[in-house]
């Protein structure tokens, strides 16, 4: 699912490059005919270029030693978005943890809920990415409107998974400050935001 | 399931990281898109790119230690990434503070998730998330790397039982998502627009 989602995103990306690209022609005329006013910073930044390009050769090398592709994304997951029932766990959850000294909400149960199928994108990634989640793969199918929506979708969802998250962290420390107002709004808040973003999660899925 | 596997797999984990990947994938496509209209925010585009391709690679070793169960190679990766120097925001932009902000949310998360693993103190641990953040987090546009660090932030002051101060940390994260949702749900709606 993270790899699809990422193929999407690379759909998005290179539809924004080629943005960028359409809305450039008229400057690129201009610059071949003046040196670029950041040429100086450009060559600096071409010596650090080299050395962080270098880094990343024997980066990829390493990988590479270990069996790694760097050109092929990782198999992903489909984001998880709360069910009603698990936003109903929350304040459950917040109740039995409660008495816990500490809790990691990476390890909070959360049943998968349907994510709509998506079609794959095709684009080969090239932008940058903060974690390994770009693409050389091609795409079986085209892109298309299809695809943004799914991947407009998944966003939504993860988000309401985050802020779900967030809540039960958020309720379960106000456990443990009952009377406090400010704890109980904010906790408030984070359900509502649960609430909220897991039924837009719902509605996007239903499409 | 072991501590490394629920790291990899945990649903949290997978939620940030879908995050992740729609919204740097497009912030980096816009990047690259905006310095080719000249409307770039980072000054050095090239090295910007050559970082986060770097940045990518190790997240892929690391993902290979963490599925091998060396969680402390993982760490290890993270601190040395985390270690190197970082493009000043003239330089880097937003996007630049990003990855910085997803480095240290990673190592964060393992620090929390493997606390006996070298070990640093809960101070030392604030400093490294502070360190990361720097001063200016709020400036920067709104984006799931900062906000998990922020809420990463709200896990480790609860764990010193700064318990106000977490709560508003946590409040601070929660703020960034509905910002993102919003943001989301809004180009839904104007996609749907006849």
């Amino acid at each position: 699912m993270r790899a699809t989602t990422l193929l999407l995103a690379g759909a998005l990306a290179t539809g924004l490059l080629a943005s960028g690209c359409a809305k450039r022609a008229p400057e690129s005329a201009a610059a071949t005919a003046a040196p670029h006013p950041l040429a100086p910073e450009l060559g600096a930044a071409a010596g650090e270029l080299a050395a962080v390009s270098a880094a990343l050769a024997q980066n990829a090398a390493s990988l590479a030693a270990l069996g790694v592709d760097t050109s092929r994304s990782r198999d992903g997951e489909k984001p998880d978005a709360p069910t009603k029932r698990e936003r109903d766990e929350i304040r459950d959850g917040a109740d039995e943890k409660s008495s816990e000294s500490a809790t990691d909400l990476d390890d909070a149960p959360t049943p998968k809920t349907p994510v709509a199928p998506k079609s794959a994108a095709p684009s080969p990634s090239t932008a940058p990415t903060a974690t390994a989640r770009t693409t050389a793969e091609p795409s079986p199918e085209p892109v298309g409107a299809a695809s943004d929506e799914a991947s407009g979708c998944d966003r939504i969802c993860a988000l309401a998974g985050v802020a779900c998250d967030l809540a039960q962290r958020i309720c379960t420390l106000a456990k443990h400050h009952e009377g406090d107002a400010r704890y109980a709004d904010v906790c408030w808040n984070a359900e509502r935001q649960c609430e909220q973003a897991s039924d837009a999660c719902a509605d996007c899925s239903a499409c | 399931m072991t501590s490394g596997a629920r790291t990899l797999a945990s649903p949290a984990t997978a939620r940030w990281l879908t995050l992740a990947l729609g919204f740097v994938l497009g912030g980096g496509s816009m990047l690259v898109g905006l310095a080719q209209a000249g409307r770039l925010a980072a000054a050095r585009p090239e090295a910007l790119v050559a970082l986060a391709q770097m940045v990518e690679v190790e997240h892929r070793r690391v993902d290979l230690l963490l599925e091998r169960g060396d969680e402390a190679g993982a760490i290890a990766a993270l601190e040395a990434l985390r270690r190197q120097p970082w493009p000043a925001r003239e330089d880097g932009g937003d996007i630049g503070e990003q990855l910085r902000h997803d480095v240290y949310g990673r190592l964060v998360r393992l620090r929390l998730d493997f606390p006996d693993i070298d070990p640093v103190g809960d101070d030392a641990l604030l400093q490294i998330i502070d360190q990361g953040l720097s001063g200016s987090y709020r400036e920067v546009e709104t984006n799931p790397f900062t906000a998990r660090l922020v809420a990463l932030r709200g896990e480790a002051l609860e764990g010193r039982g700064r318990d106000d101060e977490a709560l508003g940390a946590y409040e601070e994260a929660l703020g960034m998502n509905r910002a993102l949702l919003d943001r989301e749900l809004l180009d839904r709606e104007l996609g749907e627009a006849p």
